[in-house]
């Protein structure tokens, strides 16, 4: 009887061990899998967070609006300070607005003068933020906008200010951003006015570094940078942030996105102008050169 | 097992995906989305923890299975060792958990908070041994900090479910 009873609790340990290297073993396959980005990997993630969609937006939002009313209680405390600066700014913000229309005129005109081809015009849906990664392993937010809205894999995501990331994963209802600050982020950057081509990349901080930049000569604290379209996932000429030198001679960008108040965010749907291939026809290789027919001017001449 | 028992370990194991989940949905909500702002604590492990010290025989290694992957698909960072790091976790507390019932709960809180930041340990060795971005350590300090100071919190607040330590003791002796 002894014996029968000692039996069992080792056979019952026995199976947990296999049963934990078994799952040890899922859990690997799982990690090589994530590690070399098969899309399977986020099909699964993106349909788990569509079907749990419904249950993230009715907890997180009451309890991120209670911490949305600490922090804005907060500052009610010092509201009259606050009323004073926004006067302030106000009063700056209308003499830029007045330079800004100005400026649009301008624009407008010797675009007309120029015969401009004007890039295609972007068109964006607006999603919630319903939830974060709720860790140190990434930055990133989850919208209530997918598949069904239009949102593609690679999109670029703004706030009003600016550039915020990339789409990384879209399911039927749902899509996660991936912020620039994440250590995953690459997105290719010109410096203005100077023109540098660099890469932003995020390091986890508030402010990412700029990577691959030729020279730092003609780059001055307060360069904006923009988006330079460089591979046609991201529209040219979005605005990411300003430049800002560290003392030891780093590089990075002061991001114009408020991160700390991102409610709602647009993803941008950008159709890349079409590339020319080839010829189109008018030089044929090794032929002769085809040109277009000429208008018959015989019978205008006779006449 | 008497029936008692029996129904006491089922609505154990009903109850700690419940809370596990009410706990990873609450981690999700989006608030301080900026780079350096704190992240939250991990409300996913506190509540295992508390159950596989408390209750071992309510945290089947399946459930604590299920419920890290769940949360590791959910959070979107890397995927595969978040639960297998809690599951190596788990199975030492289950093997101590005899002792950490039995002694202070300093030491059940000691082992607890030094578990996880094993746990975060690991998953940083494994994302730099395959040359995988990893989290600032700030931020992991901040995240294992806030994880390690919130465990008397849960274990407090799981008391009804999980039962006082005292019980948990007096069954292992009757055992």
């Amino acid at each position: 009887m002894a014996s029968n009873r000692e039996t069992v609790p080792s056979f019952g340990r026995t199976f947990r061990q296999i049963l934990l290297a078994v799952l040890a073993a899922v859990c690997v396959a799982l990690f090589a899998l994530w590690r070399i980005d098969s899309p399977r990997v986020e099909r699964l993630r993106m349909a788990l967070i569509d079907t749990v969609a419904p249950s993230i937006e009715w907890s997180s939002t009451p309890f991120a609006g209670l911490v949305r009313m600490a922090e804005d209680f907060q500052s009610y405390s010092r509201v009259y300070e606050q009323n004073e600066e926004l006067r302030r700014e106000l009063q700056r913000l209308r003499g830029w607005r007045e330079a800004a229309v100005q400026l649009e005129q301008e624009n407008a005109r010797l675009r007309a003068l120029n015969n401009v081809h004007l890039s295609p015009r972007l068109a964006f849906v607006t999603g919630e933020v319903v939830a974060d990664s709720g860790g140190p392993f990434l930055q990133s937010a989850l919208l209530n906008i997918g598949e069904r809205d239009g949102v593609e894999d690679g999109s670029a995501a703004v706030d009003g200010l600016g550039l915020v990331g990339r789409v990384s994963g879209v399911g039927r209802d749902t899509a996660r951003v991936i912020f620039l600050t994440d250590a995953n982020s690459r997105v290719p950057v010109i410096v203005k006015p100077s023109g540098r081509r660099a890469i932003i990349s995020g390091d986890n901080t508030d402010a990412p570094r700029l990577d691959f930049l030729e020279s730092v000569d003609q780059i001055s604290p307060g360069d904006r940078v923009v988006t330079s379209g460089d591979g046609g996932i991201f529209p040219p000429d979005l605005l990411v942030g300003q430049v800002v030198t560290l003392q030891n001679g780093t590089v990075r960008v002061r991001l114009a996105a408020d991160y700390r108040r991102l409610e709602f965010l647009r993803v941008l749907r950008f159709a890349p102008p079409p590339r020319i291939e080839g010829p189109g026809g008018l030089i044929l290789p090794g032929g002769p050169i085809a040109l277009p027919e000429l208008p018959d001017l015989s019978q205008d001449v006779t006449q | 097992m008497s029936s008692r028992e029996s129904t006491r370990t089922w609505a154990g194991m009903v109850a700690l995906p419940l809370v596990s989940a009410l706990g990873l949905l609450i981690s999700l909500a989006p608030v301080g989305l900026s780079a350096t702002d704190m992240p939250m604590p991990d409300l996913v492990y506190l509540p295992i923890a508390v159950w596989l010290i408390r209750r071992p025989e309510a945290a089947p290694l399946l459930l604590v299975f299920a419920i890290g992957l769940a949360a590791d698909l959910l959070r979107g960072g890397p995927l595969g060792i978040g639960v297998l790091g809690l599951i190596g976790a788990g199975e030492l507390l289950r093997r101590m958990s005899e002792g950490l019932v039995r002694g202070p709960f300093m030491m059940e809180w000691l082992v607890a908070g030094g578990l996880f930041i094993g746990l975060l340990a690991f998953q940083c060795v494994a994302l730099w041994l395959t040359f995988s971005p990893r989290p600032a350590f700030g931020l992991l300090w901040q995240h294992a900090a806030g994880t390690v100071l919130l465990y008397p919190l849960v274990a407090f607040a799981l008391r009804p479910l999980t039962g006082p330590r005292g019980r948990a003791s007096a069954e292992r002796s009757l055992a």
